[in-house]
């Protein structure tokens, strides 16, 4: 289910900035790659930085993506079985252990993302020398919008009873 | 028995899993069975990249690996890749194991997190392209895939190409597709990633020098006795020659191989193309700084002089 | 052991509801903890990102644009208006389109899932806007974008030709054979469903006048896969840079010739897209990490060397690899898939007299299927993605498609002409 519309306003404000950052980062990659393709086309050259800051752009749209999707409950996950099969209060408890250790999940990507980007941040990409850990950074950081969103999002499952799958929509408003 | 985990992203059939088959069976002979490699071919386990990253990380032991993969951790190793710096395999292996220049970059990468071992062969980087390459001219009219390297691509500017920056695994699809007109190489790579039949023109330019660079993580290095480092080392070395005879020894072969499947296989007059880069030594400067490229170019000039062509 | 061990965390993981991408990092974490593996957190974590990193996966976010584009517009409207006029007369025409597209993007693409996700993305909604089931419609989509992967270019034939030194371009030509009789097959599952479940029954007759006019009001929108192929094929463009011509040129259909389109709706788009596409993304990033320690451990290698004891010859060793690849391809994706089995399979295949260029094709079949089969399904995932409705629910409807895919996939790996005739043609 979409949790956007219970947020309070600061994690709301938060969600518009993620999407902000989506639709910018979506719109510079459309451009980039059409600019790119189009000049050595027509123009005849190749920009050799290009394909570093598409995978740059592309990496932390993904992981920003990931929070944005889970804030609109949109990932995926096969819900049939549990709803045939368990009844509502045993549904209510499933739900928070998932919630709990995807918690844990998370927080383990966070820590280990942080890590990972320090390693690689004296490394640097080949044609325009940015630090690679700056690229892999995209992971904890977006790991980090995603649990706080994650929390909110099992502190309204502890309180409000499970919806069933069939009765609301997953938030891909575009879908 | 401990388990030491080794990756490299060459096939199955090709040399690099020869060489490092003999590497594992030598590591267990010297350390009497107390270590044991396993091998992961054909990149299943990392790509260049992701492997050298993994070394620092924890999560492997050995790759064999371009030095250009190594440079995006210490860039002047870049400064090898410049053109026609040797012009035979007993210049560069010279190069690689008694440039006093280059021996001190190596000793540097320790604390980024990794140790080279050795030097095993890769070959001398030449074109594959779909119309023929006799000369810089030749090469106005041509778009050239070059891997994301400043040294590569400046060259091949100098010489006339229109550069297209992509992955390896874009190219043969992107020659077919007339994207790109060609590609560079060693021959070994150009036979076992079949260049050759999208672009079947081989001209032999022999424009770079690339071996692989043997590497292990360094908490592993620092994990074992002075022993057993030793014996590591032995087999490195000797892996290392076997490496060298077999891919020198090979290129006839697979060049003739080629000739068979329908490609075309020449050698142009180096001299254009020598001159046509000469303004690449100047770039390298600006970037790099007079003084590393001024001793690498020193001990390069003096190898030259030292172990002379044989032609 | 450990190989149980995780075929059941991941499987009971995924059924009690947890979301894709967590189950599979759960699966790749537990065993490491469980059986004290010692492989470092951070080394394996590195592969969620490097996952995710490959600069062709830009086709993903790009094409679901484009597609988004072409549909939110009433474009779609006009292609089925059109559709619906030069297919009518057959049942389940609409299906048919959806797969003839698909073989015609699958001429360009070597993958599978930009193949789904361009078709995907303009078809299912207006699939079911004709009164087809939604999971059906989507089932059909993630089946035959596969096609994508078997009609060359191909990406895992690619990586197939280099592992085991084969020639690349014969790989492609036997591709070719393979790659219509799956499009034929489920063309004819179109025409089977359309009939009996009424929801494309066929026999509509159409005036020329109405088949002129519908042409002109889509022409512009058909003029998009011509745009993208000849842009192509004349080596203007790369497949990814020419997902990104596709948005472009859809904008300024749907805003300047159409006008149904407004730019202030843009950013939205936008955010939809990604969203979407990074929902698909981080479940490939996730296998990659769970693909990693199947790796490291060797699973597929005791699989192979379990089911090789009841080897014996040809026949029976081509089903085994039937039945491995099936096996594999239900939790791996096409490359790792083939990355991992290649090595063991082809010297057994040289071994049994199988040519190594029919292996290419039976194993880039075998994966193909993979990818459409549920838990793990890249082209199932965008499909379950795009159209909202959940994996199993998609999978249940897909039961002819199934047997298309095995009928055709017995054909290929038994008549070695299916794949050889073409290759023996040009060789
Ligand atoms: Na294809
Ligand atoms: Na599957």
């Amino acid at each position: 289910m979409d949790y956007r519309e219970h947020y309070p306003a600061v994690l709301r404000w938060l969600s518009h900035m993620v999407d902000f950052c989506l639709a910018l980062g979506g719109f510079a990659i459309v451009t980039l790659v059409f600019c790119n393709a189009s000049l050595r086309g027509f123009a005849g050259f190749d920009l050799a930085w290009s394909l570093e800051v598409t995978s740059f752009l592309l990496l932390w749209s993904t992981f920003f993506g990931c929070a944005a999707a889970i804030a609109r409950g949109a990932h995926m996950r096969v819900t049939e079985i549990v709803e045939k099969l368990v009844p509502m209060l045993g549904q209510r408890i499933l739900s928070i252990a998932i919630d709990v250790v995807i918690a844990i999940l998370l927080i383990s990507l966070i820590y280990t993302g942080y890590n990972i980007s320090v390693h690689t941040w004296a490394q640097k990409t080949t044609v325009l020398y940015w630090p690679v850990g700056l690229l892999y950074a995209s992971m904890p950081a977006g790991m980090a919008l995603t649990l706080i969103f994650h929390l909110f999002n099992m502190v309204f499952d502890i309180r409000n009873p499970v919806v069933p799958h069939a009765s609301h929509s997953d938030g891909g408003e575009a879908f | 028995v401990e388990t030491l985990r080794f990756s490299h992203t060459d096939n199955p059939g090709g040399s690099r899993q020869a060489a490092a088959e003999l590497f594992a069976e030598k590591v267990a002979e010297y350390t009497d069975g107390r270590y044991e490699v396993q091998i992961f071919p054909s990149g299943q386990l990392a790509n260049d990249p992701k492997a050298i990253e993994l070394l620092q990380l924890g999560g492997l032991d050995f790759t064999v690996s371009a030095t250009g993969s190594y440079a995006t951790h210490m860039p002047t190793l870049n400064l090898t890749a410049m053109p026609f710096l040797v012009d035979t395999y007993e210049q560069g292996w010279e190069l690689y194991d008694n440039s006093e220049w280059l021996q001190g970059e190596f000793a540097k990468l320790p604390e980024k997190g990794f140790r080279v071992l050795s030097t095993w062969e890769a070959g001398f980087r030449s074109f594959t392209t779909n119309e023929p390459l006799a000369s810089p001219t030749d090469a106005e009219s041509m778009k050239m895939r070059v891997f994301p390297n400043d040294m590569i691509r400046w060259s091949m500017e100098a010489i006339g190409f229109q550069t297209v920056v992509m992955p390896i695994t874009d190219v043969y699809l992107s020659i077919q597709q007339g994207i790109v007109n060609g590609q560079e190489n060693p021959v070994d790579t150009i036979k076992s990633l079949r260049f050759y039949e999208v672009a079947p023109n081989i001209t032999l330019t022999r424009h770079v020098y690339s071996p692989l660079p043997l590497t292990i993580a360094e908490k592993t290095w620092q994990s074992f006795s002075d022993e057993d480092k030793e014996a590591v080392l032995k087999a490195a070395a000797e892996s290392a020659t076997f490496s060298r005879n077999l891919v020198k020894s090979s290129v006839e072969s697979q060049l003739a191989e080629m000739t068979e499947e329908g490609a075309t296989v020449s050698v142009p007059e180096i001299g254009p193309f020598r001159d046509a880069v000469q303004s690449v030594y100047s770039k390298a400067k600006d970037v790099y700084g007079d003084e590393a490229v001024d001793k690498i170019l020193a001990d390069a000039a003096a190898i030259r002089e030292a172990l002379p062509a044989q032609n | 052991m450990i190989l149980i061990f995780v075929v059941a965390v991941f499987l009971t993981s995924v059924f009690i509801g947890i979301p894709l991408v967590w189950a599979i990092l759960l699966t790749a974490v537990l065993p490491i903890i469980v059986f004290d593996l010692g492989y470092p957190l951070q080394a394996l974590f590195l592969n969620f990102i490097g996952g995710v990193e490959p600069n062709h996966f830009l086709a993903i976010p790009l094409f679901i644009v484009a597609g988004e584009m072409m549909s939110r517009g009433g474009v779609g409207l006009r292609i089925i208006g059109f559709a619906r006029a030069a297919f009518g007369f057959m049942a389940g025409g609409l299906g048919m389109v959806v797969v003839g597209a698909s073989m015609i993007f699958g001429g360009i693409s070597g993958s599978a899932i930009a193949d789904s996700a361009a078709i995907g993305s303009v078809m299912i909604k207006n699939m079911s806007r004709e009164g087809y089931n939604t999971a059906f419609a989507a089932g059909l989509v993630a089946a035959a974008g596969t096609i994508g992967i078997i009609i060359p270019p191909s990406i895992p034939m690619l990586i197939y030709g280099f592992v085991g030194n084969v020639s690349v371009a014969d790989l492609f030509l036997g591709g070719m054979i393979p790659g219509v009789l799956f499009g034929a097959l489920f063309m004819a599952v179109c025409y089977y469903v359309g009939k009996t479940t009424n929801c494309d029954p066929g026999g509509r007759t159409t005036t020329l006048k109405e088949l002129t006019s519908s042409f002109i009001g889509t022409a512009p929108a058909l003029f998009m896969p011509i745009l993208i192929l000849g842009g192509i094929f004349t080596g203007w463009v790369t497949p990814t840079e020419a997902a990104a011509l596709a948005v472009v040129y859809g904008l300024f259909v749907t805003t300047v010739v159409y006008r149904d389109f407004k730019i202030r709706d843009l950013p939205r788009l936008l955010i939809d897209s990604f969203v979407t596409s990074s929902v698909v993304m981080v479940v490939i990033g996730a296998t990659t990490v769970l693909g990693w320690l199947i790796t490291l451990e060797q699973m597929p290698q005791i699989l192979v060397a379990f089911v090789q004891e009841f080897s014996s010859g040809p026949w029976m060793f081509l089903l085994l690899v039937n039945i491995v690849l099936l096996i594999l391809g239900l939790v791996l994706d096409p490359v790792p898939a083939i990355l991992l089995t290649a090595p063991l399979f082809l010297p057994t295949a040289k071994a049994f007299g199988v040519d190594p260029v029919h292996l290419g094709v039976i194993m880039t079949c075998n994966v193909a299927v993979g990818l459409f089969t549920p838990p793990v399904g890249a082209t199932l995932y965008v499909a379950s993605r795009i159209s909202g409705v959940g994996v199993l629910s998609i999978a249940r409807k897909m039961a002819h498609l199934y047997i298309a895919a095995i009928i055709a996939l017995l054909a290929v790996t038994y008549i070695p002409a299916v794949s050889m005739s073409m290759v023996h043609l040009f060789r």
